[in-house]
């Protein structure tokens, strides 16, 4: 059975897991140039990832992760500490940097790269040690038990990572059919997970610094390719363990799963 | 000159902006678009308040050119003062990046003017080129304009190397005074049969400005937006536009993939370019609606207006308020910024943006200004290095003001405390230190001064070491994004970075001045008071006392030995050093500080003690060896000094204290070295300076109170 998800957003059940590593990088829309990374994965890299434990193809999986019908909530577990990582690279340019003469193997022709070039200085922005609390739920029944079924027996058809595949993600801590329960919002809420509002209806807590992001939401597919569709703004705190303060006029719909206040979207 | 007034604001806020609170760059570049709209009358595209320095102290020149006949009849240009009557008629629009044609048939030179031969060759070349964009010649093509054949013409006539080009530019060159520079505006007036226009219902030849001709219009909107679509793009049709959900309006739209970056950070020209990078196909993940790509570039003179540009790295540091957008909270915003245009006292102390836009809204005289700054105040901070090679050092979304006044607070009472008071065991203030001169301001302004060094680099400056050419400062600007965002630095970094420092100013194998250490003392107590410091298990802070100037003088102001005890009860007097081997760290440093100054001045030895014993070497072995030697020398000294002691030993205040803190020898302290040599330098920067202040103390008493405040001392030992 797969969860129904109410029009607040709110599902019946969840699952629930943590996903962690030793780096983590998710890109910027709009950083081609340098590259800076989030602090907390874009809803759709969360599909993303979740698509690859399930194996669904490339641009397959967007209208499971729709906006009315999948709810996902995302708490951070870590402190959000970003480094610059320098890497070197080689260029991968089939017009500059790729070598199709170096051999052929009947009529194959051999495609490789050319490994005497310049490397190249490429400053990556990453997380370091990130970890995050996964709560989600999708209505689409085959999907949802796949991914149930991968996540309770440890596998996974992909191996799942935070944003590149070099930074292989750890799952654990795996919890199924959970039951969030609506809070009330009384005079104030505090809120674990990355909360959808600005950042002006987060209730000033001392010594807490909020911040703000805005990052992918929601894609289509299309014939030309895939597009995005919807933009999420939401509220976290840098230290993980400092949660978000809302007010009672804050329109979004909190639940409690487990011992965690969180506000699915 | 008056600037935009509150319906500005209020009309662009309705034409243009979303009404989101600003969540990303994106947000805040086409916020500072709509202020910029706002300025220029609320418009997107014209520019009329650019022309604003030229009016009455420029002069336009007007090119007739007459295009009812068979052929263009170009007329000798006229040329006259610009009046502000002149401006709706020439419909100019400003490109910001300096480079090439502005965005108008109507072309300017530099605001402070040009002469004749700059007139006839830049601007003039202006006129030619903005005649040659590809975009502007699309309105005589396919998918162009009715009335393209202006353009035409206009291309025809403005040809490079014809002889109506030429002959403009000698008749320039002969009609305006050679050796006069001025500001200088060069527009084409048309004569046209106005039935051959597409628009408009009069018929019958006469002359048109150019913001009567809706082709040009069309043309200049084409030239503006044009990049924003296809800068750079080389695969598919050389074009990366669609239909989309705007990145910033949330709405559907038409959307274009390569919007101007005020800050260079999105090209989709690839240094690493990836096989089957379709760059045309860019607006699919960055889509940019095409007014808010215009935004962008309108808002690029006011982001560049918050730029810090400081020993290789520029610091962007871009208001904005978290809260809903009003027409007030623009126009303030707007006002802070063009503050930051004006000249000002700060500039050469780090005149941040930051501080002074805090500094501009939290001093107005509007309460409204002054809740805002302190509740919705933010600012985008974003760090690169000044050059072509972009990378992003340091970025930080949305910085509160909150912990740089708390460190900024934190700094004010360091500075006002003992850490700086001589008489309680402490350092001098001293001028051009940029932290020890804080103390000699009232404690308002040194927090105000606080502030404005915390975010213009030398805090951290400072006290940090100096970096080889590989990493420049990144390193200390990325510590002050971190301080800006309230994320604690961690001690053991601190010590590390204390002890570099030391050693990059110890070259040529001297000891570094006193000041250094001080300042990191300074420096280290701050970040412990505003609660920026992890790692250690005290607080670095001495005791909390009345910050007033404590007048009674409970000690001996007549003996020097009873002086110099006060003094070092009073410096051991803080948490740091109740940790038994942190205390006997500091008290060897002041000991062997105190028998080489011993030494120096007492007995003209010429390497004394402590120029074999640098701070920043400093093991635990070799700091054995050197107390071993102080506590002999300080003996032997003893027999015939002429501080006579009832004590057969110099120093006995020191060496007293250091048995009762430990009967071990250094090698046996639990200590880590950077902890160790931090301790060291600490005290030995109290030692070597514990003779000179306690005469200076001695002495004050016989000039009957003259001056009961400490004069800062020079900075020459």
């Amino acid at each position: 059975m797969s969860p129904h998800i109410d029009a607040n957003g709110v599902p019946i059940d969840c699952l629930s897991f943590t996903v962690r590593s030793t780096w983590g990088h998710f890109k910027r829309v709009g950083r081609s140039v340098t590259k800076q990374t989030y602090r907390i994965p874009p809803r759709t890299t969360v599909a993303g990832m979740l698509a690859a434990i399930v194996g669904a193809d490339r641009d397959s999986y967007y209208d499971v992760f729709g906006a009315d019908n999948s709810a996902i909530a995302i708490t951070p577990l870590s402190d959000l500490r970003t480094v610059n990582i320098p890497t070197t690279g080689l260029g991968t340019d089939p017009k500059q940097d790729v070598t199709e003469t170096a051999g052929s193997w009947r009529t194959y022709k051999l495609t490789y790269q050319n490994t005497t070039g310049d490397r190249q200085l490429h400053s990556y922005e990453v997380l370091a040690d990130p970890a995050y609390r996964i709560d989600v739920a999708l209505e689409n029944e085959e999907f949802y038990d796949s991914l149930r079924e991968h996540l309770v027996n440890g596998t996974s058809i992909y191996p799942p990572s935070l944003g590149k595949s070099e930074y292989l993600a750890v799952i654990e801590d795996v919890e199924v059919d959970r039951e969030p329960e609506v809070q009330d919002i009384d005079e104030t809420l505090d809120i674990d997970s990355v909360v959808p509002i600005s950042l002006s209806e987060a209730v000033p807590q001392g010594k807490v610094t909020y911040g703000v992001e805005r990052s992918p939401a929601v894609m289509v597919r299309e014939s030309g390719g895939r597009r995005t569709t919807r933009f999420d703004d939401y509220v976290y705190a840098q230290q993980a363990s400092n949660p978000v303060r809302i007010g009672e006029q804050t329109d979004v719909a909190p639940v409690q799963v487990g011992d965690r206040t969180v506000v699915f979207r | 000159m008056t600037g935009p007034d509150i319906d500005d604001f209020e009309n662009a806020l309705n034409a243009f902006w979303h009404g989101r609170p600003p969540a990303s760059l994106e947000d805040v570049m086409a916020l500072y678009g709509v202020l910029a709209v706002a300025e220029s009358g609320g418009e997107l595209y014209g520019t009329d308040s650019k022309l604003e320095p030229f009016v009455d102290d420029g002069r336009l020149v007007t090119i007739d050119i007459d295009l009812t006949g068979e052929t263009p009849n170009v007329s000798d240009p006229k040329v006259d003062t610009l009046r502000v009557e002149d401006v709706s008629k020439l419909r100019y629009a400003h490109k910001s990046s300096g480079r090439g044609a502005k965005y108008s048939l109507t072309q300017i030179g530099s605001k402070n003017g040009n002469d004749a031969e700059g007139v006839a060759s830049t601007i003039l070349g202006r006129v030619r080129s903005w005649t040659t964009q590809d975009s502007v010649r699309s309105v005589t093509g396919e998918d162009g304009h009715p009335d393209g054949w202006i353009v035409e013409e206009l291309a025809a006539v403005f040809e490079k190397g014809s002889d109506t080009l030429e002959a403009l530019e000698e008749a320039i060159k002969a009609l305006l005074p050679p050796d006069e520079s001025l500001p200088t505006v060069i527009t084409v007036r048309l004569r046209l049969d106005a039935g051959r226009l597409s628009h408009g219902e009069e018929s019958g030849p006469r002359w048109f400005w150019p913001a009567e001709l809706d082709v040009l219009e069309e043309a200049m909107k084409r030239y503006a937006t044009a990049n924003a679509a296809d800068k750079n793009v080389e695969s598919g049709d050389g074009i990366s536009e669609g239909e989309s959900v705007g990145l910033v309006t949330d709405r559907v739209e038409r959307v274009v993939g390569t919007p101007d970056n005020p800050i260079g950070v999105f090209s989709v020209k690839h240094p690493d370019a990836q096989p089957g990078l379709r760059q045309d196909q860019s607006w699919r993940n960055y889509p940019v609606g095409a007014d808010t790509a215009m935004l962008f570039s309108k808002g690029q003179d006011l982001v560049e207006t918050c730029v810090l540009r400081r020993g290789g790295v520029e610091t962007y540091a871009l208001p904005y308020f978290a809260g809903e957008l009003t027409p007030l909270k623009a126009q303030s915003l707007y006002g802070a910024i063009q503050s930051l245009d004006r000249e000002s006292d700060y500039d050469d102390s780090g005149g941040s943006p930051l501080a002074r836009v805090t500094y501009e809204l939290r001093e107005s005289d509007d309460e409204t200004l002054q809740e805002l700054a302190k509740t919705e105040l933010r600012f985008y901070t974003i760090t690169l290095p000044i050059g072509d090679d972009k990378n992003v050092i340091a970025e930080e979304p949305a910085a509160p003001v909150y912990w740089v006044s708390e460190l900024a607070d934190a700094l004010a009472q360091t500075v006002h405390g003992p850490t700086l008071n001589p008489e309680r065991g402490g350092f001098a203030p001293y001028d051009n230190w940029s932290l020890l001169e804080l103390a000699t301001e009232d404690f308002e302004e040194s927090r105000k001064f606080g502030f404005y060094r915390i975010v213009g680099h030398q805090f951290t400056d400072s006290a940090f070491a100096y970096r080889g050419d590989d990493e420049d400062d990144d390193f200390r600007r990325v510590v002050d994004h971190r301080l800006i965002a309230g994320v604690p630095l961690d001690a053991s970094m601190l010590f590390d970075e204390y002890l570099r420092r030391y050693h990059d100013e110890s070259e040529g194998g001297d000891l570094p001045p006193h000041q250094i250490v001080a300042q990191q003392l300074v420096h280290l107590e701050t970040l412990s008071r505003a609660g920026l410091l992890n790692g250690l298990d005290v607080p670095i802070e001495p005791p909390t006392m009345t910050t007033e100037t404590e007048t009674e003088t409970d000690f001996d102001t007549t003996s020097l030995p009873a002086i110099r005890e006060h003094r070092l009860e009073s410096f051991l007097d803080r948490p740091l050093f109740e940790a038994p081997a942190r205390r006997a760290a500091a008290l060897a440093g002041v000991l062997v500080g105190q028998v080489s100054w011993h030494q120096e001045s007492e007995r003209n030895v010429g390497r004394p003690l402590d120029a074999q014993t640098k701070g920043d070497q400093l093991t635990k072995n070799s700091l054995e060896n050197a107390l071993t030697s102080a506590l002999e020398k300080a003996k032997v000294y003893a027999l015939d000094s002429e501080y006579r002691s009832d004590r057969d030993m110099l120093f006995p205040e020191t060496v007293d204290r250091l048995l009762e803190t430990t009967e071990d020898m250094p090698s046996a302290w639990p200590i880590e070295k950077r902890e160790l040599q931090f301790c060291y330098v600490l005290g030995h920067a109290h030692g070597r300076r514990s003779m000179p202040v306690a005469f200076d103390l001695h002495e004050k008493e016989d000039e009957d109170d003259q001056d009961t405040e400490e004069p800062a001392e020079s900075t020459t030992n």
